[in-house]
């Protein structure tokens, strides 16, 4: 600054320091910003949906708010994770602040709580019978037994977790953003195998036929055997496979982050078609949603519907903010969960596309 | 186009550095900040010899008599330093150009360093798409964790007999290596106002620093730090660095 003339050193020097102060804090201070898009999960009644500071349950009927959790704003809770319905009528919620918070679905009043894990909570909680399977940023699996309220096992891995497990056959898999899948055993949390894909992966596995599959940052599909963990095939795509692939009939259907929706056999791992034209500048990262014939596909474009046998259009609909979330089906209807957009959630008839209804949480 | 510009290619320099390094980000910061201190070392050192020029002419017998001659007269004396200064040909303004340099380059990299350790989905997605395609997926997610440091986060180091109470090492650090680099290379200052500016520059611009280092990532206050010892190193090679100015005995003004 020695040989900038007096009377500019100082202009300059507050220029600089206001700029460096309003543009970094533009950039990451100020107003928080959403982690993640709303985790949907819906029953025959209402829809739940978890984003940023509240748990929402709404009517399915009339779009309607039932209740909120927590029923005042508390800055210090964000919820993103899908919830899970337990056959006791009660939700399980999973925290930003890694709080497992167990809700009676029909008020949403707390009935208790688990807090021992240390990372945030992004997949969501899965139940099978008396326990839930929760996978936590701390790169930790807790088994929590619903009934007695403890723990029944955890197993840690080296990575966060972003992927719900998939439970089935006395076996839990999970999916890790440390770039391996793990089989573990459903009793006691013991390690059956685990296999190095050399890619991370945030969506859940997904198991039928005989093949686990799992979707990769790596841009591809991957087909393991559930028994040992080694891979049957692979399947090379444009992006990076975020969501779940969905797999029914022999089929998976599963798209990649730049748009691609893509059905390959689950056998072999050949192409049976792909869309690769829905709209430009488009992301994809929810699991598509099968209901009989029809495709569900929610994408930051809006919603598209086509036929799960060959991708032929059955009907779209462009919609405000990003639709990153996957899809729901109650019945007749369909819910998408937008994100920076004013309406948070938006019902169709599904097999026409008419609106229902959609809410705007902030216009309650 | 900033995108285009800045931002992707310093996301993906780190990322191919991180590749490189065995995915230590921490080391990447570092060897990055290197590159950019070689990178901006022709327009340093030409700030360097600038800022010479000046002081040579400063102590000048002209220059002396001019500010006594118009010590009274801002106006004419502003001038009359205008003038002297084309004389000489020296322009003023070009000891800015360092410090428009140094502006996009803290913003790119704060960005960079927030996108690329990103922890949380949406970040996540975002990062996707500034990554280029000859870029390794599998470099995915960056590992965040450097020393006691997590780079994504502002730093504290919390010791055993003080749990609840976070140290800012770095930002002493950047504090103290900021002091020293301005210190170190700013010569004795005038009497008068001009002087009286340098000092309290020597004051404000390491408490600035220190506030970002504070306030920010800490991926962003490991290149302050790195890129102000290496400044230091810099200027030390060039054989003009003046010790003495950070000692309490040293030397006395002109």
């Amino acid at each position: 600054m020695r040989i900038i003339p007096s009377h500019f050193r100082w202009p300059l020097a507050l220029l600089a320091i206001m700029l460096s102060a309003s543009m970094l804090s533009g950039c990451g201070g100020g107003q928080i910003a959403a982690s993640s898009w709303p985790g949907l999960t819906v029953d025959e009644e209402r829809a739940y949906v978890a984003y940023t500071s509240a748990v929402l349950a709404i009517d399915l009927e009339s779009g309607q708010e039932r209740w909120r959790f927590p029923s005042a704003l508390d800055q210090s809770k964000l919820f993103y994770a899908p919830p899970a319905l337990t056959a006791e009528g009660q939700l399980v919620v999973g925290g930003f602040d890694g709080v497992v918070y167990i809700l009676d679905a029909d008020n949403g009043r707390l009935v208790w709580s688990f807090d021992e894990a240390q990372g945030r909570i992004l997949g969501g909680p899965i139940v099978d019978e008396e326990l839930t399977y929760v996978a936590s940023a701390d790169g930790t699996l807790y088994a929590i037994n619903l009934t007695s309220r403890d723990l029944s096992w955890s197993y840690e891995t080296e990575s966060p977790l972003w992927a719900s497990p998939t439970v089935a056959d006395g076996v839990v898999y999970l999916a890790s953003l440390d770039h391996k899948v793990y089989a573990l055993d459903q009793e006691s949390g013991d390690l059956l195998w685990s296999e190095d894909i050399s890619a991370a992966i945030a969506g859940a596995p997904a198991l039928a036929d005989n093949h686990l599959i799992v979707g990769t940052f790596g841009n591809g599909l991957l087909a393991l055997d559930p028994a040992r963990g080694t891979p049957i095939w692979a399947f090379e795509t444009e992006g990076w496979v975020w969501g779940s692939p969905t797999i029914d009939q022999g089929t998976v259907y599963f798209a990649d982050v730049t748009g691609v929706v893509y059905a390959v056999d689950v056998e072999t791992g050949n192409e049976l078609w792909r869309l690769d034209n829905l709209a430009d500048e488009i992301t994809i990262t929810a699991s598509p949603v099968i209901d009989g014939e029809r495709l569900y596909l929610s994408t930051s474009e809006g919603i598209f519907v086509r036929l799960a046998a060959d991708g032929v259009p059955l009907w779209q609909e462009q919609l405000e903010g990003r639709m990153l979330t996957r899809p729901a089906i109650s019945g007749e209807t369909l819910l998408v969960a937008s994100i920076e957009s004013g309406v948070l959630l938006s019902a169709f008839i599904a097999e026409s596309g008419t609106l229902r209804w959609s809410f705007n949480p902030a216009g309650e | 186009m900033w995108d285009l510009l800045i931002l992707d290619p310093m996301i993906n320099a780190l990322l191919l550095i991180y590749d490189v390094l065995g995915n230590n980000f921490g080391v990447a910061i570092i060897v990055f900040t290197a590159l950019i201190r070689l990178i901006t070392f022709p327009l340093t050192r030409k700030q360097q010899m600038s800022t010479q020029n000046m002081q040579e002419m400063q102590k000048s017998k002209k220059w002396l008599d001019m500010q006594k001659k118009y010590a009274k007269d801002k106006q004419k004396l502003q001038e009359e330093t205008m003038k002297l200064y084309q004389e000489a040909g020296i322009n003023p303004l070009s000891g800015c150009l360092p410090l428009v340099i140094q502006l996009p380059i803290i913003f790119g990299l704060y960005q960079a360093f927030r996108v690329a350790l990103a922890d949380a989905p949406l970040q996540l997605l975002d990062l996707g798409r500034h990554i280029y395609p000859f870029v390794s997926s599998s470099l995915i997610p960056l590992d965040s964790k450097f020393l006691w440091m997590d780079l994504g986060q502002p730093e504290r180091l919390f010791l055993p007999f003080l749990p609840s109470f976070g140290i800012p090492v770095l930002t002493i650090l950047v504090v103290i290596s900021s002091w020293l680099q301005t210190k170190l290379m700013t010569p004795p200052s005038p009497e008068g106002q001009g002087g009286q500016m340098s000092q309290m520059m020597t004051i404000y611009s390491p408490l600035l620093m220190g506030y970002l280092a504070y306030s920010f990532a800490s991926g962003l206050a490991l290149y302050f730090f790195v890129s102000n010892l290496l400044g230091i190193v810099q200027y030390a090679a060039t054989g003009r660095i003046d010790w003495r100015n950070i000692l309490p005995w040293g030397k006395k003004q002109e």
